[in-house]
Formats: structure tokens, C-alpha cells, sequence
């Protein structure tokens, strides 16, 4: 079910209920809760895919237990290999095997010859790229004995089917999350409260700035031969506004529901689109990911400690393969080596780790450097989420020489730019509202500063404005597509 | 958790009041018409927007015009049930039931129009759920939030709320250039040539019987309370009827309207071909709508080709003199 429906809506109170005055001060139950409902969270879509996330999470409680039982290395090594395996098997099947064939097969008529497999018609499992990630993480981390092993295995069906983060992250690592289900969860006024209202705020961003952006960058990408210029420009700019309030917009739903259980789960976005370069915009964009191909791929692969041209190929190689996460497009391997390209020079003259605080820290605005850097990363990141966007390599490519040929600044009679009016009053809104709470944890958080009654009222009106200007009609979460 | 509670309490009020307050912002025009009407109508029609063609102020009659463009023959009886159940109508009232080429067509759910602009939303927002088709509260929710929406963009913005069927916002042009490749014509032949294909084009034979059953029903059921059913069809321009002579279409249409006017007794009056209209360019707003001229003269035959019938209304009733359209 979607964190935006009426069935969610209804579905969170009840778990709600029962969790806090059932469960009480019962962590078992607790948690037997949970994986209750989460798999009927999960089942919603589709109850096949129940047998899926139950197989891996079975697989890696197991492995964790046999590698707390084994001694030599090799059967070590064997047991993580098994967990790996099972869980990119999976991602690979559901997700690349279409994307194998077809490209197997065009490989093969290039050179002359026909060979068919067939593609099949697969369902790609909801989530199924985040909670192998997940899953994987807690294996990875007791082979490397970061971790002890839980046989508890109701804590960790709950760890790896946590609804709120199920099916689009944050991707919680084992040593963050796990431990908080052996723990006794307290209920306080204040933590709840600012759950509910990072919910909303996550709603926000979701109905109301991602779903009316989604609208026009819809009409622009899917008819894009009809335009040419600025509106293709702008096309790219609602869409980074789209996917950004979209995806955070879901974590913060996530992050929020699990404070009204009781839980804390990890930042996910930090205001990205304030980055000044690149490497801080890896470091504020989708945190969870970043950080487990850094810890999981780019460490073991050497990092940057093996020479220029190590750090050259493991640079490509976690983009190509972050790009690759997404989905079995080449367009979006395409993204991926565009930021691979952007981060490479700032880690080789050893800038990628300049700009670590906030943006303006103890000012009100930017200074017109800080500006300038902004407005130039947040131009280079939406003209890479073109190739996100695009259904194609040749898409992309036309959608850019039509960008850049012929008059920049036209008005297309094909857009309704009064609507688009309402649209941008609404962005700018949003981004002087995530400006003044980049310190914070999520840009609505500013309302803390309030005293009570203004800070119930600043919630209400958010409430009114979720209502009033969402979307006509509900959009899926883009990231439930990975 | 007891303050907690307290908190979301306050908040769910507060949007219970406020959507309450917003919705009721502006009424829909139809809901408005039955809480105001203050006394009993004479005769009501129902129908597409060929209905618009009746003006009851030539005959000095209380009337309501209770069609609606793109209307369904479900809804036409859905509509009369409603007011015969709030007591709208007077005891021998006249409902005239004009019918449309392309009413045995349609589906009472069509989607052709984009998420609340269908006129199926437009029932949602004042019909009891009971007269809905396939009603769902979901449905019910998202139209009453799309309505609070419009009300709120009216008082921020001063946009009123949209027509139901606007075919001059930008996003209607797009999305006819989308369709058809290329913008809406102009010009009234051209226009009405248009118009008459897509109302062709849309039909489907199979809910032909579906729709002939509602027509029946609503037939009987007017005779059942007592009451006189009028069949129509409204004037269309001669390059409208081009489209449609000798198609499926109007030879199902011819046949069931004989039928059913054997069949209950009730008079069917035929306007569509009429020499007095069809070639008459200077009547029509476009090829199937009269225009101020138009309807006059249509007015002034119809209501003297069912003068038999106005004349068995209770007279008591009858408009006064400043309700007649000036000359």
C-alpha cells in the first residue's frame, strides 16, 4: 500500500493501537507485531512476494548463525558467499534478467550470429532492492565480526521487514537498527509528535511538490519532440524537483512513522540540492545507499589508498554499479558514469572533502560564491537526471540537442503556463522552507522554535496545504520502481 | 498518550472543520438549485446538453433544466428519481426527455474527460450515494477534496471554478492536439463535421440494450407517478445529421425511439431533421446547440406542438408575465 492512501491511513492507527497499548511494555510481542504488519503491509501488493523476502530473510539468519559457529576462514568466506548469492540471485533474476537477454542477444546479432533465450515476463518485487541490501549488510558485518549474530529470529524478521522502510530505505544497517528491537521501545509525547509531523511533512513533499512537478515534467519528457529550449530546461528542473520530494519525501514518512513506534532510523537526504559540489551532494543525496557502496564495495575494492588509477576504476566502478542499482536501463548506467565524471576530479586533486558543514552556517543567505556553487551543482545534477528520466540512451539525446538547438527562451503552446504558476509558488515555498531547516532534520523541524499553539497552528496550516494543492491524482513513488 | 491523542484529535478536527468550511466555500450550481427552488415545477427536462435548447420562459412555465453536457440516460433517471423523491415536482408535471443521437452509446462511467472533469464527479457532488453508479467512497472523497481545492484557488486566485467541459484551457487544446495531432478546428462547418465524427467515433454498439432498458424504465416510471413523459430530439445543423444518416447508429436510434413511444403511448417528437432549423446556419451556436435565436423559435414550436399537454397543467402555477422573453 502507499504511504499516500486512504488504506495506509487507516492501516497506521490500528498497528498503531494495538502496538502501544497491546504490545506495551512486551518487546516480544512488539515485535511479533511488526512482522505481522509488515508482511501484510508487504503482501498488499502482491502476497507472492512474501515467499521472497521470507527466503532471504531465512537465508541470512541462518548464515549469521553458522558464522557465529564457524572458525576457519574458508568456511566463513563460503557461508557470506552463500548469503551474497541467495540475495543478488534474487536482485537479479527479478530485477536484470530481461536486461541480460536483450543485450546477450544484440551482442550476438552484431557480430552475425542469433541467439534467443526469451525474455520472460517478470514482476519486479516491490522493495526488493532495498531489504537485499539490508539483508546483506547484517551478513556482511558478522563476517567481519562488526556484528554479533541475533537468534532471535522474530527481531530479525522485523529488522528486515520493517514497513516503514521497507520498500523504498532508508537501507538501515543490522548494527543501527537491530539492536533497537531487542530494546525496550519508549513512548514519549515529544518523539511522536515530531514523527507526525515529519509524516506530513514527507506528505508534503510527496502530494503536493513532487506529484504537481510530476505532472508537467510528465508532459514535457513523454512529448519532448514537441519542445525546445527553456521548456526542456525546465522540464529537467521539475523533475529534480519531482524525484527529490518523491524519494525524501518517503524517507521522511518512513523516518516519522518509525518515531511513532518508537524507533530511529538514519538520515537519508540532507537538503542535496544546497550542495555546493558534487562530493556533497553524494554526501546529502540518498545517505543510506551512498554509504553502503562506500562501506561494501568502494573500502574492499581499495578506496582511494591503491594509486590514481585504482581510485580511478573503483570511483567508476561504485557509481556504474550505483547507476546499475536503479533499474536495467543503460540510461541509467549513463547517470551514473555523468557523476562518476563530476566527483572524479574533486577526489584526485583531493577537494571531494571541502564543504562538510552547512551551507551559510551562521548566516541567513548565501554568500555569492556559495550561491554560484549551488546553483552550478543543482544545474549539473538536473541535467544528469535527464538520462534518469529518459526511456532511453536516444531519448536523452534528443532531448538534449533539442535543449540546446535553436531558441533558448520560447514559450511551447503546449504547456499550461498559468498552472505552472500555481507550481512554482509552491517550489519556491518548499525550498524557503527547506533553506531555513537545513540545520535540522527535516526542513519543517523549524517549527520547534515556536511556542506550542503557533507551532499546532504551522501544522494545521500544513495539513490545509497538503490538502488543497495535492496532485489530482495519486503517483506511485518513483523509487518503488528499484 | 494521552496528550498524544489529545494532539491528533485537535488536528483531525481541525481538518474536519476546515474541509467543511472549504467545501462549503461555493456549493455546486445543482446542489444550490435544489436547496433554493422554492416552489414545485410544471415541467423539468432532462437530457445532454441539447437540453440547454428548452427555455420554459416562452410558455410562462415553471421549468428547471436539469440536463448536463455529456449527460448518460442513467443519470437522466437517476435525476428524476431524485426529484421525485424531494417532491420537486408537481402531481402532473411534464418531463420532457430529450435524447441525443449518441445517448444509446455511452457508458454512464466513462472516463473520456480527465479525473474531475468527467461528468460522473459533477453527480458525486450533490447526488445521495444510492443514485450513483457503482458508487465508491474513495471516489466520494477525492471529489470532494478536488471541490475544496477549486474553491480555495477561486478565493486565492479569483479562477473560478471550471466548467465542467472548458474546451478553451490550454490543457484541453493540448490534449486534442495530443489525440488527433493537431489543434481543434475552426469555423462551424468544420467544428460541426469535427464534432459529429468524435460523437460517432465514441460509440459502442454494446451498450446499446443497457441504455434502451434505461429509457424504459424512465418512461414507465414517470407514467407511474402520474406524470407525462416527453421524447425529443433537439435540432442539429444539417452538417451535423450528415454523419450519423445511414449509420448503426441512428437506425438503432429510430428503432427504439418507436418503440418505446408504441410501446408506453407516450409522444416522441423528431426536431433533428426539421426543415424549419436543420438548414438554418443563424440558429446554432455550433452544429448540434441552438443559439438565443434558435431557441426562441425552437421554443415557440415545441411548446405549441405539445400545447395539448401544457394545457392540462394546473394554471395556478404558471410564471407571471415578467419571466417572458422580451422580443
Amino acid at each position: 500500500m502507499l504511504f499516500n492512501t486512504l488504506d495506509f491511513a487507516i492501516f497506521l492507527p490500528v498497528v498503531f493501537t494495538l502496538y502501544w497499548l497491546v504490545g506495551r511494555k512486551q518487546i516480544k510481542v512488539q515485535n511479533a507485531l511488526i512482522v505481522v504488519a509488515s508482511y501484510v503491509f508487504y503482501g498488499w501488493w502482491d502476497w507472492r512476494f512474501l515467499t521472497l523476502i521470507l527466503f532471504s530473510s531465512l537465508v541470512d539468519y541462518t548464515v549469521g548463525l553458522q558464522l557465529n559457529n564457524a572458525t576457519e576462514k574458508s568456511k566463513r568466506k563460503a557461508l557470506l558467499w552463500i548469503s551474497i548469492v541467495a540475495n543478488l540471485g534474487l536482485l537479479g533474476f527479478f530485477k536484470y534478467y530481461n536486461f541480460f537477454i536483450d543485450n546477450f542477444e544484440q551482442a550476438f546479432a552484431l557480430f552475425g550470429m542469433e541467439f534467443r533465450a526469451g525474455s520472460l515476463d517478470i514482476v519486479l518485487p516491490v522493495g526488493i532492492s532495498f531489504y537485499t541490501f539490508q539483508t546483506m549488510s547484517y551478513t556482511i558485518d558478522v563476517y567481519k565480526k562488526k556484528l554479533e549474530p541475533t537468534n532471535d529470529l522474530v527481531a530479525f524478521m522485523a529488522y528486515v521487514s520493517f514497513f516503514p522502510q521497507l520498500v523504498a530505505g532508508p537501507i538501515e544497517r543490522a548494527s543501527n537498527l537491530l539492536p533497537q528491537f531487542y530494546r525496550q521501545r519508549q513512548f514519549t509525547f515529544q518523539k511522536a509528535r515530531d514523527g507526525v509531523q515529519q509524516i506530513l511533512w514527507g506528505l508534503f513533499k510527496k502530494m503536493v511538490i513532487a506529484d504537481n512537478c510530476a505532472e508537467y515534467a510528465n508532459q514535457i519528457f513523454n512529448y519532448h519532440q514537441d519542445f525546445s529550449g527553456w521548456p526542456l530546461a525546465m522540464g529537467a528542473i521539475l523533475f529534480a524537483f519531482q524525484i527529490y520530494g518523491d524519494f525524501s519525501g518517503y524517507s521522511d514518512i518512513a523516518i516519522g512513522t518509525s518515531r511513532l513506534l518508537g524507533f530511529n532510523l538514519m538520515k537519508n537526504f540532507s537538503f542535496p540540492y544546497f550542495s555546493r559540489d558534487i562530493a556533497e551532494f553524494w554526501r546529502r543525496w540518498h545517505i543510506s545507499l551512498s554509504t553502503w557502496f562506500r562501506d561494501y564495495l568502494y573500502i574492499p575494492l581499495g578506496g582511494s589508498r591503491g594509486g590514481k588509477l585504482i581510485t580511478i576504476r573503483n570511483i567508476f566502478i561504485i557509481f556504474l554499479v550505483s547507476g546499475f542499482w536503479h533499474g536495467d536501463r543503460w540510461t541509467f548506467i549513463a547517470w551514473g558514469a555523468i557523476h562518476a565524471l563530476l566527483f572524479l576530479p574533486l577526489q584526485l586533486i583531493k577537494r571531494n572533502r571541502k564543504n562538510l558543514d552547512v551551507v551559510a552556517q551562521n548566516r541567513w543567505l548565501p554568500n555569492p560564491r556559495e550561491l554560484t556553487s549551488m546553483l552550478l551543482t543543482f544545474s549539473l545534477v538536473s541535467f544528469a537526471w535527464i538520462f534518469f528520466r529518459a526511456e532511453s540512451m536516444g531519448q536523452a539525446s534528443e532531448y538534449i540537442s533539442n535543449m540546446i538547438s535553436g531558441k533558448f527562451f520560447n514559450r511551447s503552446p503546449f504547456l499550461d503556463y498559468s498552472a505552472l504558476v500555481e507550481v512554482r509558488y509552491l517550489v519556491i515555498f518548499f525550498v524557503i522552507v527547506e533553506w531555513l531547516g537545513r540545520r535540522k532534520e527535516y526542513g519543517f523541524q523549524i517549527v520547534e522554535k515556536l511556542p506550542g499553539l503557533f507551532r499546532f497552528l504551522a501544522t494545521c496550516l500544513l495539513i490545509l496545504l497538503i490538502v488543497v494543492f495535492q496532485a489530482m491524482s495519486v503517483k506511485e513513488f518513483i523509487y518503488f520502481q528499484f | 498518550m494521552v496528550r498524544f491523542l489529545l494532539y491528533i484529535s485537535g488536528l483531525l478536527l481541525f481538518l474536519g472543520i476546515s474541509s467543511w468550511y472549504l467545501y462549503h466555500l461555493s456549493i455546486p450550481h445543482e446542489a444550490k438549485i435544489l436547496k433554493l427552488i422554492p416552489s414545485k415545477q410544471q415541467v423539468i427536462n432532462l437530457g445532454t446538453s441539447h437540453g440547454y435548447d428548452f427555455d420554459y420562459r416562452v410558455a410562462r412555465l415553471n421549468g428547471r433544466n436539469a440536463c448536463i453536457g455529456s449527460n448518460s440516460i442513467y443519470y437522466d433517471l437517476q435525476v428524476f428519481r431524485l426529484y421525485d423523491e424531494i417532491e420537486l415536482l408537481n402531481p402532473d408535471a411534464l418531463v420532457i426527455i430529450p435524447v441525443s443521437y449518441f445517448t444509446l452509446g455511452v457508458d454512464e462511467n466513462r472516463t473520456d474527460w480527465p479525473p474531475h472533469d468527467c461528468f460522473v464527479d459533477f453527480y458525486y457532488s450533490f447526488m445521495p450515494p444510492k443514485y450513483i453508479h457503482n458508487y465508491s467512497w474513495q471516489k466520494d472523497t477525492e471529489v470532494a477534496f478536488y471541490n475544496i481545492k477549486e474553491n480555495v484557488k477561486w478565493k486565492l486566485f479569483g479562477t473560478r471554478k471550471r466548467p465542467l467541459h472548458s474546451r478553451q484551457t490550454r490543457a484541453f487544446i493540448n490534449r486534442h492536439i495530443r489525440k488527433h495531432g493537431k489543434p481543434r478546428p475552426k469555423g462551424f462547418m468544420a467544428i460541426g463535421e469535427h464534432v459529429a465524427k468524435g460523437h460517432l467515433g465514441g460509440l459502442d454498439s454494446n451498450y446499446v440494450s443497457m441504455n434502451t432498458g434505461y429509457l424504459k424504465t424512465l418512461v414507465s416510471e414517470v407514467l407511474a407517478s402520474d406524470r407525462q413523459p416527453i421524447l425529443v430530439t433537439t435540432p442539429y445543423h444539417e452538417i451535423y445529421n450528415k454523419h450519423f444518416d445511414g449509420t448503426w447508429v441512428l437506425n438503432k436510434y429510430y428503432a427504439m425511439m418507436n418503440e418505446i413511444s408504441e410501446e408506453f403511448n407516450v409522444p416522441y417528437l423528431d426536431y433533428s431533421h426539421d426543415s424549419r432549423f436543420t438548414s438554418d446556419r443563424s440558429l446554432f451556436s455550433d452544429a448540434d446547440h441552438l443559439n438565443k435565436e434558435g431557441k426562441r423559435a425552437f421554443n415557440t414550436v415545441f411548446f405549441q406542438d405539445i400545447d395539448e399537454y401544457v394545457k392540462k397543467l394546473s394554471r395556478s402555477e404558471r410564471r407571471p408575465e415578467k419571466y417572458l422573453l422580451k422580443k
